[in-house]
């Protein structure tokens, strides 16, 4: 069932390309509706900036649009499309360390504080705000891994297309990258834990 | 299996991570960028429209070159000396053969040449790219 699906999602992919290809510009109005929360969520990942990630998610899709005529469909076009994002939203990282020191958005360090004062806050929530705390010291590529296997829910063969190494090579990167996320979490809770002291 | 469990949980945190979605505004900028982009990029409808323009172009160079020099003999050697046509037309024909006698060169043939070329950049230059603009308006998501 997820298979066809899956097929039927390319098929229609397919459909709109052909369309755009042949001058329908509106017809990539439904590939951008389709896939730029994902995109977005890439590139918001990688740059931790939303103003960042919007500018690169827009690069994304501005340049699928001048290049679709060169997608040769050996692979589907999410894979295509994703690694366009990965790849803009790395060269993106790169130019503003280059500028500035890392930017945190505000929104993400009000929300991050947000759930520092929180005390009253269950588990769960105090768990997911050491996740996203922890995830501002992983590099950029590993959260962009752990973007594309677990948010845009990709196959490590998919995603070994996209950031360019081998399959296997994805795998331990995965595994490492969730070691160290859980190393940095339990070391989160051990300065909380001494500072509530 | 402490470790395992904790990786478990690890796991299970990182597929509660949620999808983010762009502002409000950022479709409205994608769009106008899109636009912008609609200039540099050539659809194959917009190709197959710059190729036939370009054929037409050069067709139309050659019949032109043709016709001047079919006039310019016509003019010199046919109605001048029958003079069946209006006096305007024998002397339009005249300047088509004075023009034809300078141009009887291998410098001249240079410049026509060089014309032709600076017409067809034109007509891409612009006139193509008019086309471009006119399909970038239709442009609408």
């Amino acid at each position: 069932m997820v298979s066809s699906n899956v097929h039927m999602s390319q098929d229609e992919d397919n459909v709109w390309i052909d369309q755009v290809i042949k001058g329908q510009s509106q017809a990539f109005g439904r590939l951008v509706d389709k896939y730029e929360s994902y995109v977005y969520t890439i590139a918001f990942r990688i740059l931790h900036n939303r103003n960042d990630a919007e500018d690169a998610a827009m690069e994304v899709f501005v340049k699928a649009y001048q290049n679709l005529g060169k997608f040769n469909r050996r692979s589907v076009f999410s894979t295509w499309l994703y690694r366009i994002a990965y790849n803009t939203s790395i060269s993106a990282f790169r130019a503003r360390s280059k500028r500035k020191n890392e930017v945190a958005d505000d929104a993400l360090l009000a929300k991050m504080a947000a759930y520092a004062v929180d005390e009253s806050g269950d588990e769960t929530e105090s768990d997911e705000h050491r996740l996203i705390v922890s995830m501002r010291y992983l590099t950029v590529e590993e959260n962009a891994l752990l973007t594309l296997f677990y948010t845009n829910d990709l196959s490590v063969e998919q995603i070994s297309g996209i950031v360019g190494i081998s399959v296997s090579n994805v795998k331990v990167r995965l595994f490492r990258t969730r070691k160290k996320l859980e190393v940095l979490m339990q070391q989160q809770k051990n300065v909380e834990l001494s500072t509530s002291k | 299996m402490i470790q395992d469990k904790s990786m478990d949980k690890t796991e299970r945190l990182l597929r509660t991570l949620p999808v983010e979605h762009p502002s409000e505004d950022f479709r409205e900028r994608l769009n106008q960028r899109l636009q912008e982009a609609a200039y540099t990029r050539s659809p194959d409808a917009i190709l197959k429209f710059e190729e036939w323009l370009l054929g037409f172009s050069l067709l139309a160079i050659v019949t032109a070159v043709v016709l001047f020099i079919d006039l310019g003999f016509i003019g010199r050697y046919a109605f001048d000396s029958l003079a069946l046509l209006p006096e305007w037309l024998i002397h339009l024909n005249m300047w088509f053969f004075r023009a034809l006698e300078l141009l009887n060169n291998i410098p001249s043939l240079i410049y026509l040449t060089a014309a032709a070329l600076l017409f067809l950049w034109i007509t891409d230059r612009y006139l193509v790219r008019l086309i471009r603009r006119q399909k970038a308006f239709l442009y609408c998501m």
